[in-house]
This record gives C-alpha cells, sequence and structure tokens, in this order.
C-alpha cells in the first residue's frame, strides 16, 4: 500500500501522474521528463562514451525509445532507474558499434574537452594533477566496471539500483564496483599518486 | 584486528555497508595501522572526487527543443503513424462510407437534392435494370417507402441518443467509432428489410438482391 504521508511517495505520486500525462502525449508533460531528468542521463552518457555529440545522440535515443514504451512502465521502479536502464543498453550498443567500427575504444586516449579546464585553473596543481589521474583511471575500467563506479560514486545509487540499470544481479554489481575500485587503486599507484602523499599533502 | 582482516572490510567499508561494531574496529586499526590508513585514504579520495567534481560537459540548451520536435505529431513514426490510421482511419472511414451509402441510398430527400445515383443507390436497382425513381425500393410514394421511413427514423434517433451518451461516457474514439458502424450496419440491414419486401409483407425475411456474377459477391454482405 502507498503511504501518501511522506515526501518520497508524494514525489512517486506526482511522477506517476506526470508519467500518465505523457502517455496520453501531453507536451507539457513530456518536457517536464525530459527537463527533469535530462542532465543526469546526459552526465553518465558523457562519462561512458566521452564525447559530446554521441551524447546526446544517445540521451535522445533514450527518451524517444522510453516515451515510445511508456505503456510498458511499471510505477513500482523510479523513472530515473528505468531511464538510465534505458540509457545503458543504448550506450552499450553504440560503443559495440564503435568498436566495430574502429577496434578498442581506449578513452584515456581520447583528447579531452576544453571545457575541463576552466575548473581546473581554480585549484592547485597537485588537486588538478589527482583529478585527471582519477578521471584517467576512470577511463580505463572496463565499460561495466565504469558505470558501476560512476552510477555509485556520481549519482549515488544502491547496488540494488545500479543492478536495475545493468540488468545484472546485485552480486555482479558488488563485484565490478570491488574490482573497479582495486584496479584505480592500481592505476593510480601506477601514476604516482598514493595514499600517503595524499594525506602527506591534503591532510588538515 | 591484522591488516588482512581490515583489507577484507575495505570494500563493506566504502559501500556504507559495515556495521557499526565493524567499524568502528576498522577505524580503530586504521588510527594504528599507515598502511591501511593510506590504502583508505587513496580509495575515499578518489571517490570524493569522482562524486563532486564539476561536469566536464554540459547537455546542449535546444536539447529539449529538439526532443520534442521528434515527438511532436507533425513527425509521429511511421509505426504510430500506420497505427493511427489501422486503429482510428479506417474505421472512421468505413463508419463515413456506410454513413454516405445510407443516406445517399435511402433518404429520397437528399437524392433530390443531390439529383444524382450512388453505388448504394445502383445496389438497390432491380434486375431489369429500369433506374427510374418510381421502380427504386423505397422509392417516394410507395408503401415501401412510408413503412421504412418510421422504423428508419426510430433506428437514426437511437443512434443520435447512442452516440451522445457514448461521447459522455468518454469512451474512446475507436470504441465509438465501432460501435457507431455496427449500428449503421444494422440500420442499413434494416432498411434493406424494409425496402427489398417489395410484396407489401413487412415480416418477410432479409432476400439479398439477386448478383448476377456470383464471382463477384454480393457488395451488401460484404458490407
Amino acid at each position: 500500500m502507498i503511504d501518501n504521508s511522506s515526501p518520497r511517495s508524494r514525489d512517486r505520486e506526482a511522477e506517476r501522474q506526470l508519467i500518465l500525462r505523457a502517455r496520453d502525449g501531453e507536451p507539457a508533460a513530456l518536457r517536464a521528463l525530459i527537463d527533469g531528468h535530462k542532465d543526469r542521463l546526459y552526465a553518465f552518457i558523457w562519462r561512458m562514451v566521452r564525447h559530446h555529440h554521441d551524447a546526446e545522440e544517445i540521451c535522445q535515443e533514450t527518451f524517444l525509445k522510453a516515451f515510445a514504451s511508456l505503456d510498458s512502465f511499471s510505477d513500482q521502479y523510479r523513472f530515473s532507474t528505468w531511464l538510465f536502464t534505458i540509457g545503458y543498453r543504448v550506450c552499450l550498443n553504440s560503443l559495440r558499434r564503435k568498436k566495430a567500427l574502429t577496434g578498442d575504444v581506449e578513452f584515456a586516449t581520447l583528447p579531452i574537452e576544453s571545457n575541463e579546464t576552466p575548473t581546473a585553473t581554480l585549484e592547485s596543481e597537485d588537486a588538478n594533477r589527482l583529478k585527471r589521474s582519477v578521471w584517467s583511471a576512470v577511463e580505463r575500467l572496463s565499460t561495466p566496471q565504469r558505470a558501476s563506479v560512476v552510477l555509485f560514486y556520481r549519482h549515488e545509487c544502491s547496488c540494488h539500483e545500479i543492478a536495475e540499470v545493468l540488468e545484472l544481479p546485485v552480486a555482479t554489481v558488488k563485484s565490478h564496483l570491488h574490482r573497479g575500485r582495486a584496479r584505480l587503486r592500481l592505476l593510480l599507484e601506477d601514476a604516482g599518486i598514493s595514499g600517503e602523499q595524499l594525506v602527506r599533502n591534503f591532510a588538515g | 584486528m591484522h591488516c588482512d582482516h581490515a583489507r577484507q572490510l575495505f570494500d563493506a567499508y566504502l559501500d556504507g555497508e559495515l556495521s557499526a561494531g565493524l567499524a568502528t574496529e576498522l577505524g580503530a586499526h586504521r588510527l594504528n595501522c599507515e598502511q591501511c590508513r593510506h590504502e583508505l585514504a587513496l580509495m575515499e579520495v578518489a571517490g570524493h572526487i569522482i562524486a563532486s567534481d564539476p561536469d566536464a560537459s554540459a547537455i546542449s540548451d535546444d536539447f529539449t527543443e529538439r526532443l520534442l520536435a521528434c515527438v511532436s505529431p507533425a513527425s509521429t513514426p511511421w509505426k504510430r503513424r500506420v497505427g493511427f490510421v489501422l486503429y482510428v482511419g479506417v474505421p472512421l472511414a468505413a463508419a463515413a462510407v456506410v454513413a454516405l451509402a445510407f443516406l445517399g441510398g435511402f433518404d429520397p430527400k437528399a437524392q433530390r437534392v443531390a439529383g444524382q445515383k450512388d453505388i448504394a443507390t445502383t445496389m438497390m436497382v432491380p434486375e431489369n435494370g429500369d433506374d427510374t425513381p418510381a421502380n427504386r425500393i423505397g422509392a417516394p410514394g410507395t408503401d415501401e417507402s412510408r413503412r421504412g421511413k418510421g422504423a428508419q427514423t426510430q433506428r437514426r434517433q437511437r443512434i443520435e441518443e447512442n452516440w451522445e451518451a457514448m461521447r459522455q461516457s468518454g469512451d474512446s474514439l475507436q470504441k465509438n467509432v465501432e460501435l457507431t458502424i455496427l449500428q449503421l450496419l444494422e440500420l442499413l440491414n434494416g432498411a434493406r428489410e424494409d425496402g427489398t419486401d417489395s410484396g407489401g409483407n413487412s415480416l418477410s425475411p432479409v432476400k439479398p438482391p439477386t448478383n448476377p456474377d456470383p464471382a463477384k459477391g454480393d457488395d451488401l454482405e460484404d458490407l
């Protein structure tokens, strides 16, 4: 039974009503769904494909697929989780196509887009180097490891939610997350960044 | 707590799934063990950067407008267009054809105003081919016409009442169209009952018009 008294259940009810209106093709409801989720979806997809144009195309395809199958959406799930599930699937297909055309996609060798630099200038060189190393290491993770790490840390998803998005068992998701962390540590150490150095430079 | 045991707890701790008791134990070990402190610090800082570093790229400002343009009716995907034609367009067209056939074939006033014969009228022409107004089934002035006119008026009224009731009940367009077609067919069939009884016996069974070429089928039966 739905408890309509808590803010969370009120949000779910508002989302359910929005989806019902969107099913009828109401433009305002479609716009609200897009505006409410596009930034988070794009942020996730961009971290997966590291290309602005590709990420936007995948987002567009994701929304179109979601709208085309709104009738099959079950309101026992959060709309964002369902959208991310479709987005991840579209993303995997895009990466597979790209891999088939060009071989392995090595994200770490892709040029860093110019709008990453402005934030860097506001911080110390050590902090910037640390950030670059961390993101470089993230991009070297396997696709499911990268998705698990990004969803867990950046989108604050639980392992159960990640399992729904990746359509994998929770145990498999935990394995990807833990192996991803272990690989990150190794890659950072290879890049000359150690915990000892961090504690010395940034502690206190 | 030894380092081996502590390292086994790192992931559960970073996942936020470690019990309060074990988290305290790990914290105490961390204070005393430099190696474990450094390893955990590295993973915590990496996690913090992944979580909070500003987005390096942003979605275009016009994304929503471009997407909405793709889902607007003007650019409806072909499957939806086909679905619309199949489930709405075809029943509507069928209803229109039946309605036109009925009005054109059985409304003498409309016949006079239009001053022309249509398909339905042609189908009602007797086999002798005489298409004069006086020889048409249900033509004005005949007994059949007078008997049929009352029944037709009642049926037409019933359709109009049902249609209004359906509109008020908020049923779907497709359902309304389907029901209307059924009722129009019933009306058309009733009109045939009234009209084909040229011997003056309105209770006699319906006799479909004879088709000289059986291979072509019976147009009225097809309806």
